[in-house]
């Protein structure tokens, strides 16, 4: 399938029963979706099951959709974003068992330890900022850095305005800033 | 302009594509504080690269597409779309390819058995439950019913009071001989009830 196919297109394609087409929404959103899952949970294996879930969940209604949504990655990220939800309300009791895993696998042998180091401590940084923000922050700059999406398709997602997404965004940059020095 | 509002208009360029350097140029009085926060951005960015799915996963995307491309490969070639159950037989492997098929015919087989002896069973309700109809022959003037006659001819109300009187008759002398055999049973009982008695009070060496 040609990789020049708009996103909502595509879509359109699944929805009718092209499953090459959602192969290629997959190949196209699912790093995104990990990322932002990772970020959240702190988790690579519960990020990768929720974002499978994800996808499960989509494939299983795409064709009964009513109307494709014009910007599907937003749709996907609020899919994500309940399905985040829907699990924590299940497991209420989430111990952080996994805090200190870190988004950077170590690199095989030969890597230099100090740049290891450093890379585990801007990482704990990064962890400890976001835990620091308030809930909604927190969930913007998750969306925004870590999920890909313009400050449009996170109103889109949160139910706000692109002005008061960036507003919110700028606070927390700041927080953070405080955080990492 | 206050730095807030700068800040978030640089975040908007930022967003819109304008490179960091471009930015600081325009607002040379938030310089200090946008590129604090721009380099806040970098180290988000960065940590984000870090974060990659697992090999798993990518293998999962990899195996998905390419078994989509399958299904898909009929209307792709301009043949018709194989059917769904063909697809996922392909798609089986091969222990289920035996299990599935053989599952299937013993599911209805069962069925079958099931089935067969369900109508047994309902035959010999109805015929335990079914009334024999009873025999008229009009034209000779008989029934199947032993001692009720008819009169030869077509029948009249008379002729059908007639068989009913018949058979209440006919029941009632039945009971009648049921009466009898019960009074003699009770006969039976009280004479072996006076031998009884009589063997009680009877002692041989009394003479």
């Amino acid at each position: 399938m040609p990789g020049n196919i708009e996103p909502s297109e595509l879509l359109q394609r699944a929805k009718d029963g092209d499953k090459e087409a959602f192969g290629e929404l997959y190949r196209l959103y699912f790093t995104p979706i990990y990322r932002y899952l990772f970020i959240r949970l702190r988790s690579r294996e519960r990020a990768d099951d929720l974002a499978q879930d994800v996808f499960l969940k989509i494939f299983a209604k795409v064709e009964t959709l009513r109307e494709i949504p014009l910007a599907p990655l937003s749709y996907f990220f609020t899919v994500a974003r309940n399905t985040l939800i829907d699990f924590w309300r299940k497991k209420k009791d989430l111990s952080l068992e996994n805090e200190n895993e870190t988004a950077a696998k170590v690199p095989d042998g030969g890597a230099d330890l100090l740049e290891n180091l450093a890379r585990a401590e801007v990482a704990a940084k990064v962890r400890q900022g976001l835990a620091a923000l308030p809930a909604e922050e927190a969930e913007i700059v998750a969306l925004k850095y870590f999920g890909g999406l313009s400050a449009r398709e996170i109103g889109q997602s949160l139910g706000l305005s692109e002005e008061a997404v960036r507003q919110r965004q700028c606070r927390a940059l700041k927080k953070l800033r405080v955080i990492f020095k | 302009m206050d730095n807030e509002k700068i800040l978030i208009q640089a975040l908007e360029m930022e967003e819109n594509g304008k490179s960091v350097p471009e930015i600081l140029a325009l607002f040379p009085e938030a310089a200090e504080e946008l590129k604090e926060m721009f380099a806040v951005s970098e180290i988000l960015a960065q940590e984000k690269e870090k974060i990659m799915p697992p090999a798993r996963t990518l293998d999962k995307v990899v195996t998905s597409a390419a078994m989509a491309r399958y299904i898909n490969q009929g209307e792709t070639k301009g043949r018709p779309r194989q059917p769904i159950n063909l697809i996922i037989f392909k798609i089986m492997k091969s222990f289920w390819r035996t299990v599935v098929p053989v599952g299937l015919v013993a599911v209805a087989f069962l069925a079958v058995v099931y089935y067969q002896h369900g109508q047994t069973l309902t035959g010999q309700n109805q015929s335990a439950n079914t009334a024999v109809p009873l025999k008229v022959d009009v034209q000779k003037g008989k029934t199947d019913i032993q001692g009720v006659d008819l009169p030869a001819g077509p029948l009249t109300a008379s002729d059908v009071d007639k068989v009913a009187n018949d058979l209440v008759n006919d029941y009632a002398s039945e009971g009648a001989v049921f009466d009898e055999e019960d009074a003699n049973a009770s006969l039976v009982t009280s004479d072996k009830e006076a031998a009884s008695e009589l063997g009680g009070i009877y002692n041989p060496n009394e003479f």
